[in-house]
């Protein structure tokens, strides 16, 4: 059976207690106290280092409200007009997203994977089996996600295992455990995308029109990955939240390229042939 | 058959660009499994203390230790979850990183290992070692050890950190007061512990009390005071001692309430201490200089620029016995005394045994001297001559209405005289620092007894009581055999004659002495009272804390120490920058001076025409670098061999400037060169050829 994350953004407080359970299950070093200067988040991105990162989505929209606005409705919902016929020229509140792999269907670091490192397991997780790995890197550029780094002073490459060692034990991975507000859910693919349809039903009724999830073959798993096992309920364009919305396999530029390359290539040769002929 | 099979080579060619190929496992990922599945891991059930929640939690642990902690399903509270505090705790019970300062301590002296010692002291291991069992077996309940330095110690150019060093050694220990502890610095000039106390040095009044500075809030008198009054610990009585100094010297003058005379009182202004004021001499800025007790011209550092200074000044007094070299600067190192500006008086001074007095040794104890014979031919104490001039100078200024020397018609100076010569008597000097009340004349007890509303007068507040109860008791003679461990009967011992400070430390938490051996103080539980030899704790003084400034480091380590700014490498900071030494600058910050002076430095005088056949050039002690100069910016790389330039090198080497400029200094400079490496050769060529 294949297991993966859901993860609500929309009843994520931003506590971060998935970043530092996760941390503290994998005993992963801290990455320094580094004020970035835009933003609370002081965790930046993913990395070799920090397996799950709570996005802090501040200020999607430069908001201005004008008029008289009626602050309670505004909370409820962003989306709709507001009562009064108050003036809403665009309109901002803060979105967290806890960000973790997106264990591909079809994982281009995998297949970029040289040396059968990186591996799908029995829940069919993307798990790179440290032992093998040998710092090569290919894996890096290959994830459409930014997810993989290489850990300096390692060289080796590492993310997310969605807790292989737990699950192997029964248990669930540690950021889900840890969560709060239950915005991480783990279980069995095909269980997890009824209930985060389910919700996005449920968003629908209340009127949050534009809740989807992403990480479908359609959105976010489109280009040859297939889908996601890791999937998250999102309120906004993917690209607020720093995701991709078409993401697609390293391999999908290739022909492009060799034709492009084999294309050149005859051109020269006839240049040369032409220029050195008789 | 070839060597590369073609279907072979495609299958792996194939598995790279797909995922159909099932990778195998390998053998850590078959073995994986959760750590708290493990044998023998013990599961305790616990709560997160770090809110009002209660979130019950899970500690895993195997042979005492923790492996994992996280959230308990079966809790109603949390079901399982956890917060980032809590989820963090697993790290804050087991993180190599703990901040306390043991911590940091550990890891700061990690790094001075035995080897690292040889390497940077040049002192060999097995020399350090046997050093450090000595200081170790002779620490402990049964054994004390003291320290006892002279100057090697106050001497070196990093002495403050090697006493420093010595006291935080001392305290870890367990040296600190108990009977054979601490630390006794055994310097050697004259009655040099006493000299501090009653302050020969610039920048503190009698007793440690701090002197008013331009540069600090000390515009008026409550300024001064509230600003100099410490919040907690005994420095909080400043207020008392100050006012009572004033007392003592300006007497009803002094209005403690106001203190408008203190608005004539002088200031420092920037560092007065010795080499500032030998280059303030140099620079005819100081014009006159009385010497006491000190050989300037050959007893300090840099003898040869104390020279030059003394021969700077308009008028230099001398008080010795002998004449000596600081009377004879304007006949010395070849100078043509028809040169020298300076008018010199020696003044014949009387040696200890032909005058009253009290000498401060190392252990704050006073011993008084009599005076047994009457000083030969001119020869006057001192005190005579210090006494004397005064009074003479206050005659001269009885007439003055001037504002500006209110300070000295105020001046209380009615000691009365006797003998021959008119000497003071100097008992009389010693009841004023003892202390005294302004109404009765009685002499106080001692320091408790001093107030700040002008009820007393007191010269030095740690020396009260030494003339308590009208008994000089400097004087004291108590032979040793006939008193205790510590002869508190012999002389007397600031402060309150305590002979050992600090000494609740001989006993431990509960009041119980370490050892029987070593018992000074202790707590009696049948009187209910602490008890002992004589020195102890007064009762009913209310001790509080004292507060120091938070321990501030940077990230999660505090600075190694560095080597002197001379070494050419810091073997324990290789990242270092800059040294941590003091540099005398020509130009201290202080008001009045002209400004645009340009900084000018004690290696300036390495080429002056004359030497003496012996003189060593010292070292440039130049190493600051130029303001503008960015902070953290690296040296260029050294060069090699014979061009290789000192790291620290850059102070000397100056900016080119204006030909005037040039001239207003002259000679005493050194050519101001393209290349930054010329001064160095320079000075290695005298060094060379000067020896």
């Amino acid at each position: 059976v294949a297991t993966g994350f859901l993860t609500d953004t929309t009843v994520c407080i931003g506590c971060k207690a998935c970043e530092v359970a996760c941390k503290q299950w994998n005993q992963l070093p801290a990455d320094g106290y580094e004020f970035t200067g835009d933003s609370y988040d002081n965790t930046k991105q993913l990395s070799g280092t920090t397996w799950r990162h709570v996005a802090f989505i501040e200020n999607p929209k430069k908001r201005r409200l004008t008029g008289d606005v009626d602050l309670v409705a505004l909370a409820e919902d962003v989306t709709e007009p507001l009562p009064g016929g108050a003036e809403l020229d665009a309109l901002g509140r803060w979105a967290f997203m806890s960000d973790v792999c997106k264990h591909c269907v079809a994982a281009p670091c995998q297949q970029a994977c040289p040396t059968g490192s990186i591996i799908r397991n029995e829940f069919d997780n993307v798990y790179i089996q440290p032992d093998i790995c040998n710092g090569c890197g290919y894996c890096v550029p290959a994830c459409p996600y930014g997810v993989i780094t290489q850990v300096p002073h390692d060289g080796r490459a590492f993310k997310c295992t969605l807790c292989y060692d737990r699950q192997r034990g029964g248990l669930e991975p540690a950021c889900a455990k840890a969560c709060p507000t239950e915005s991480i859910q783990f279980g069995e693919v095909e269980e997890l995308k009824a209930i985060a349809e389910q919700r996005v039903q449920e968003l629908h009724g209340k009127g949050y029109s534009r809740a989807y999830v992403w990480g479908t073959p359609e959105v976010g798993g489109t280009g040859g990955i297939n889908g996601n096992h890791a999937k998250f309920i999102l309120m906004d364009e993917p690209e607020t939240y720093n995701l991709p919305r078409h993401p697609y396999l390293p391999q999908e530029k290739v022909k492009g390229g060799v034709i492009a390359s084999a294309v050149a290539a005859g051109v020269l040769s006839a240049v040369v042939a032409f220029a050195f002929r008789g | 058959m070839s060597l590369v099979d073609p279907r072979r080579l495609w299958e792996k060619v194939r598995s790279h660009i797909g995922t159909t190929v099932e990778h195998p496992l390998s053998p850590a990922t078959r073995d994986l499994k959760a750590r708290i599945h493990n044998p023998g891991v013990k599961k305790t059930v616990s709560v997160c203390p770090y809110c009002a929640v209660g979130c019950s939690t899970l500690v895993y642990h195997r042979d005492g230790r923790i492996i994992d902690i996280e959230g308990n399903p079966d809790s109603p509270v949390n079901a399982g979850t956890l917060c980032p505090k809590d989820s963090a705790n697993f790290g804050l019970h087991v993180s190599p990183y703990q901040r306390c300062v043991f911590q940091i301590l550990k890891r700061h002296f990690s790094r001075y290992t035995p080897e690292m010692v040889e390497k940077v002291t040049g002192c060999p291991k097995e020399a350090f070692l046997e050093v450090a069992k000595t200081i170790c077996e002779n620490s402990g309940r049964e054994r004390t050890m003291a320290f006892c330095y002279a100057v090697g110690w106050t001497q070196h150019s990093k002495g403050v950190q090697v006493i420093r060093t010595a006291a935080i050694l001392q305290l870890l220990l367990g040296n600190i007061g108990r009977p054979g502890g601490g630390i006794l610095a055994l310097r050697g000039h004259a009655t040099i512990q006493g000299s501090t106390d009653i302050a020969t040095l610039y920048d503190i009044l009698p007793g440690y009390i701090p002197m008013p500075d331009v540069n600090k809030k000390h515009h008026a008198w409550r300024d001064y005071v509230e600003n100099e009054t410490a919040e907690t610990g005994w420095w909080n009585n400043l207020p008392k001692y100050a006012t009572s100094q004033m007392k003592a010297w300006y007497g009803e003058a002094f209005d403690p309430e106001e203190g408008q005379l203190f608005d004539r009182f002088p200031r420092i202004s920037g560092d007065h201490s010795y080499y500032p004021t030998l280059l303030d001499m140099k620079d005819g800025e100081v014009k006159g200089c009385f010497v006491f007790g000190q050989n300037l011209a050959v007893g300090g550092p840099h003898a040869k620029l104390a020279r030059d200074a003394l021969r700077s000044l308009d008028w230099l007094v001398v008080l010795d016995a002998y004449e000596i070299e600081t009377t004879d600067v304007w006949k010395l190192d070849g100078v043509d005394p028809g040169e020298c500006p300076t008018e010199v008086f020696f003044i014949p001074s009387a040696l200890v045994a032909e005058k009253d007095g009290s000498l401060t040794q190392t252990q704050r104890m006073l011993q008084w001297h009599d005076k047994a014979v009457e000083p030969p031919d001119d020869a006057r104490s001192d005190a005579w001559f210090v006494y004397h001039l005064g009074r003479r100078i206050k005659e001269l200024y009885k007439e003055t209405e001037e504002d500006r020397d209110a300070l000295i018609r105020a001046l209380t100076w009615d000691y009365p005289t006797g003998g021959p010569y008119d000497e003071p008597e100097i008992e009389s000097i010693l009841k004023e620092i003892s202390g005294y009340r302004t109404d009765t004349w009685e002499p106080v007890g001692g320091f408790a007894e001093l107030e700040a509303d002008g009820s007393t007068a007191c010269g030095c507040w740690i020396y009260s009581g030494v003339y308590a109860g009208g008994v000089n008791h400097a004087r004291d003679r108590k032979p040793a055999s006939e008193q205790d461990l510590v002869a508190s009967g012999w002389g007397w011992a600031w402060p309150d004659n305590r002979r050992i400070l600090y000494n609740r430390a001989s006993a431990d938490p509960e009041g119980k002495p370490w050892s029987e051996r070593k018992k000074y103080v202790w707590w009696d539980e049948e009187q209910q009272r602490w008890t002992g030899s004589q020195g102890l704790l007064q009762a009913g003084q209310p001790v509080q804390p004292a507060r120091g400034p938070a321990l501030s480091v940077r990230g999660h380590d505090l600075p190694p120490h560095r080597a002197p700014h001379l070494r050419g490498d810091e073997p324990l900071d290789p990242l270092a920058l800059r040294a941590p030494a003091r540099v005398v600058l020509r130009d201290q910050p202080r008001a009045g001076r002209r400004e645009g002076r340009q900084q000018r430095r004690l290696g300036d005088h390495h080429d002056q025409p004359r030497q003496h056949p012996h003189h060593r050039p010292p070292l440039p002690l130049g190493t600051q670098r130029r303001r503008e100069r960015g902070r953290g910016q690296r040296h260029p790389a050294r060069r090699a061999g014979s061009q290789r330039r000192h790291p620290r090198g850059q102070g000397l080497h100056r900016r080119p400037r204006s030909r005037s400029r040039m001239s207003g200094v002259g000679h005493k400079m050194f050519r101001v060169s393209k290349d930054p490496a010329a001064p160095f050769e320079e000075i290695r060529r005298r060094a060379t050829e000067g020896r």
